[in-house]
């Protein structure tokens, strides 16, 4: 056990704490999926749009979207969500795990481009909203599903090896 | 962030945004892979090890968790039968309570065999009967099953064996616990 220091200084006492309440949050399954669907939903959208987007490109392209063609992105975004979706489906938790990494790396650089293209005006005010919202939105949401798909695997995984270690006691 | 716009302008590279998909892509996929197969895994060498060493550890984590869940329920079962049975006990002090009557308690207990007993009585009343026919029934069923051979044993209906029955021994009754 650590014994230093006798006494823990206050702010140490609220961050144990914040650290334990985040123990105690859980979302149930249900509502996993919901937002799991709604989030893939958006990005396979914003995916065919960016396909369906021709010739009129918008100037409020950041240089992260204007650096491929925008067809190249839109079919990550639409690939990466329906591989996703369609895994979270059928419980195919190494398909979700790939499918929202793509999809928190793409969205997480559409972040850093959309606040590089405001750099040198004032923070606020200058449109940092959006890349803001890219990072820790849909970024982080695709993180945070991405590490609950493999927490469910491992626990799938824990059951079948405590069934397979039951079968083999019953055999011996 | 001028700092990090004079970095991208000094690198001026924007393909470099695909490569970090890329390694993103085949980073989690090599781990999938590497999860699901030892052959994969060996491809990785060291690095898919540890990937399968992490793989495990988590899998051991996940099912300390488990028990940690089971164990939890069975407490918290074990738990609310304790509130039930405090409960119970609250209840019986509060009617012996209202009752302003240290014996309330026993005496409704003595009510309740009493009342008890005339449903068993009656109950084995029946059961005495109900055997008593089979046993006189079973003549008739023998002399059947092995042919029909010699004089027939006289043959009664349940009917008319509880009418005899009740004739001679009084009847059933559920009001009363006295035979």
């Amino acid at each position: 056990m650590l014994r230093w220091p006798r006494r823990w200084p206050r702010w140490a006492t609220v961050w144990v704490q914040f650290i334990r309440f985040r123990s105690h949050i859980g979302v149930s399954p249900y509502l996993t999926s919901l937002l799991a669907m709604g989030v893939l939903t958006s990005a396979v959208s914003r995916g065919a749009d960016y396909i369906a987007i021709d010739d009129k490109l918008p100037q409020s392209l950041t240089f992260v979207e204007r650096s491929m063609p925008l067809d190249w992105w839109g079919t990550v975004l639409v690939l990466a969500g329906l591989v996703a979706g369609v895994a979270w489906l059928r419980s195919w938790w190494g398909l979700v795990i790939i499918g929202h990494s793509v999809l928190a790396i793409t969205f997480v650089m559409f972040g850093v481009g959309s606040l590089v293209a405001v750099t040198g005006d004032a923070w606020v005010g200058s449109g940092w909203r959006t890349g803001v919202g890219y990072i820790v939105g849909a970024g982080t949401t695709h993180i945070v599903l991405a590490l609950t798909a493999r927490h469910e695997w491992d626990r799938e995984r824990a059951r079948r090896q405590a069934l397979e270690r039951l079968a083999a006691g019953e055999e011996r | 962030m001028p700092d990090l716009l004079a970095l991208v302008k000094l690198v001026g590279a924007p393909w470099l945004l695909w490569v970090a998909i890329l390694i993103v892509f085949i980073s989690s996929a090599a781990r999938v892979g590497s999860e699901m197969s030892d052959t994969v895994a060996k491809i990785f060498g060291p690095v898919g090890r540890h990937w399968q060493k992490r793989r495990d550890a988590r899998i051991d984590q996940a099912a300390a968790a488990e028990d940690l869940r089971a164990q939890l329920i069975k407490v918290a079962a074990e738990r609310d039968k304790a509130y039930d049975e405090a409960l119970n006990l609250r209840r019986d002090l509060g009617y012996l309570r209202d009752q302003r009557d240290n014996n309330a308690w026993t005496r409704d207990q003595e009510r309740q065999i009493q009342e008890l007993t005339k449903s068993v009585t009656y109950l084995r009343n029946r059961g005495e009967m109900n055997d008593a026919y089979l046993r006189q029934d079973a003549d008739y069923h023998r002399w059947d099953a092995l042919g029909r051979l010699g004089d027939p044993p006289e043959y009664v209906s349940y009917v008319e064996f509880e009418r005899r029955w009740i004739v001679s021994h009084g009847p059933f009754d559920m009001t009363t616990n006295e035979r």
